[in-house]
């Protein structure tokens, strides 16, 4: 073989899955799928507080296009199969790259929240298996459907923490992804590199915080403090 | 001045290693760390020992034979210094310093602190080079490279293939040697030709070779001895791009 074929096949798709640094591209293009997804996520979800109708009718909408609705759905389950294939198998592989452990090791850069990507994954991962399930009436608090079974729900404390615990995770998982899919993707510059971490904290934050407040304002607990300001 | 020092002894690389605990008193601050070794091994040599196998060649900053974790940091305790470089004037009196080899899996120890790094060179040998023939030096200002190019160049170029940067990373990865290499070849015209095939075969070389991949902690550029900064790994993963749709 010369070393232009070399090089044909080197470029060949399922070559190519075999760099690390690919399947580290693909996680960062999953990641931005599923950071996209979350926003337009939560706009959707702002329709709860609007009450049962209004919330069947968001759903009656999102029934009524199928395009939008499973070609949604379809990027998002592709994003997840990838982040978790990738996400998983790299973090086997690095758990055995060391071999022998340091007996002492001070970390010099690092964050906490770069180190425990794995565990903050898996949390969210099971928070996705709840969430889904009383989405999809598997798991029943009430059942008249969606709306109810979500508002049961959130009857619950225990529901209520879970939800609560979800977010936070999310918001470390992103402090240290979004700012991580910079240096994949290789969008790097000089005078604009100490915006990255704002960026990736605003990320991270702002999707959890909107999201908590979502939950809160349905729980009615902070239109109950505020006296209905909000 | 008197220090505690527990040190790595590894008899071979297929033997189970254990730390040995050496107290060590006859050592100036002016010393450095490497040749407070050899203190404690000429201690060890007359009192019928095995001395304490550890690397090093030039002794001043510039070869990257040296390595060594020295209190949980690869080089030690100061910044963009290589180990022969370090001074015990950076210790203090009843310090207890735990020293290990580079730990990583594609980094085989083969003594105590002595590990094998021919990884590295097996992902130089996979594309790290300039296969054009460019004679002698050219006469300055030849070829058209700007400042800030020479200047990039020059910086990724300082790298001594240590191994610190796979040491120090929590996923034992290379990526900051390799991006290193990418950088100095593929910003000088010499280097364009293999720009696209080069990033190709040295990055499937360093997967090869065992190392981890890179999760963008930051661990390496901030013990690399020749502080080489992490933005070389962004540019080594444009270059990756850049080479699937061109020739
Ligand atoms: S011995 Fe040459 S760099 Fe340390």
């Amino acid at each position: 073989m010369n070393e232009v074929q070399l090089f044909t096949r080197e470029r060949s798709l399922p070559a190519i899955w075999h760099y690390s640094m690919m399947r580290k591209a693909a996680m960062a293009v999953s990641g931005i799928a599923l950071i996209v997804f979350l926003f337009g996520h939560w706009n959707g979800n702002r329709v709860l507080l609007e009450g049962e109708m209004e919330f069947n009718a968001y759903l009656e909408w999102l029934q009524a296009h199928p395009l939008l609705h499973y070609g949604i759905w379809t990027i998002v389950a592709a994003a997840l199969v990838v982040h978790l294939v990738v996400g998983s198998t790299h973090w086997l592989h690095n758990h055995r790259a060391r071999r022998v452990p340091y007996r002492k090791k001070k970390q010099q850069a690092t964050t906490w929240a770069a180190r425990t990507m794995i565990v903050s994954g898996t949390i969210l991962l099971l928070f996705l298996v709840l969430h889904i399930a009383q989405i999809r009436g598997w798991l029943v608090f009430d059942s008249g459907g969606v709306y109810r079974n979500l508002q049961a729900g959130f009857e619950h404390w225990a529901v209520v923490a879970v939800y609560l615990l979800g977010q936070i995770t999310l918001a470390f998982h992103l402090y240290h992804g979004a700012w991580s899919l910079f240096q994949t993707l290789g969008i790097n510059h000089p005078r604009y590199n100490h915006w990255r971490r704002p960026i990736a904290a605003v990320i991270g934050v702002g999707i959890a915080a909107l999201n908590i407040a979502l939950i809160l304002l349905n729980l009615d607990l902070v239109r109950r403090v505020t006296g209905g300001a909000m | 001045m008197s220090l505690v020092l527990h040190i790595w002894r590894q008899s071979d690389s297929t033997a189970q290693g254990r730390f040995e605990r050496h107290t060590i008193d006859e050592f100036t601050p002016d010393m450095s760390f490497l040749e407070m070794l050899d203190v404690l091994n000429e201690g060890l040599i007359s009192a019928g020992k095995e001395p304490v196998a550890f690397d090093y060649d030039c002794r001043e900053g510039i070869c990257g034979a040296c390595s060594l974790v020295i209190d949980g940091i690869p080089h030690g305790p100061q910044n963009a210094t290589t180990t022969c470089q370090l001074y015990m004037r950076e210790f203090s009196d009843g310090d207890e310093i735990w020293v290990e080899p580079w730990r990583v899996g594609a980094f085989p120890v083969v003594r105590d602190l002595v590990v094998d790094r021919s990884a590295y060179d097996r992902i130089l040998q996979a594309g790290g080079f300039i296969s054009a023939r460019t004679g002698s030096a050219p006469d300055g200002n030849t070829f058209p490279v700007s400042k800030e190019t020479a200047d990039r160049v020059f910086t990724s170029s300082t790298c001594i293939g240590c191994g610190a940067c796979a040491a120090a990373c929590p996923n034992a990865s290379a990526s900051l040697f390799v991006a290193a290499k990418i950088a100095h070849l593929g910003l000088l015209p010499q280097g364009q030709p293999e720009r696209n095939s080069r990033v190709h075969t040295m990055l499937a070389q360093m997967d090869t070779e065992g190392f981890g991949f890179c999760g963008n902690h930051r661990e390496c550029e901030a013990v690399c001895p020749k502080e080489i900064n992490i933005d070389r790994i962004a540019r080594m993963n444009r270059d990756m791009y850049r080479s699937l749709v061109r020739r």
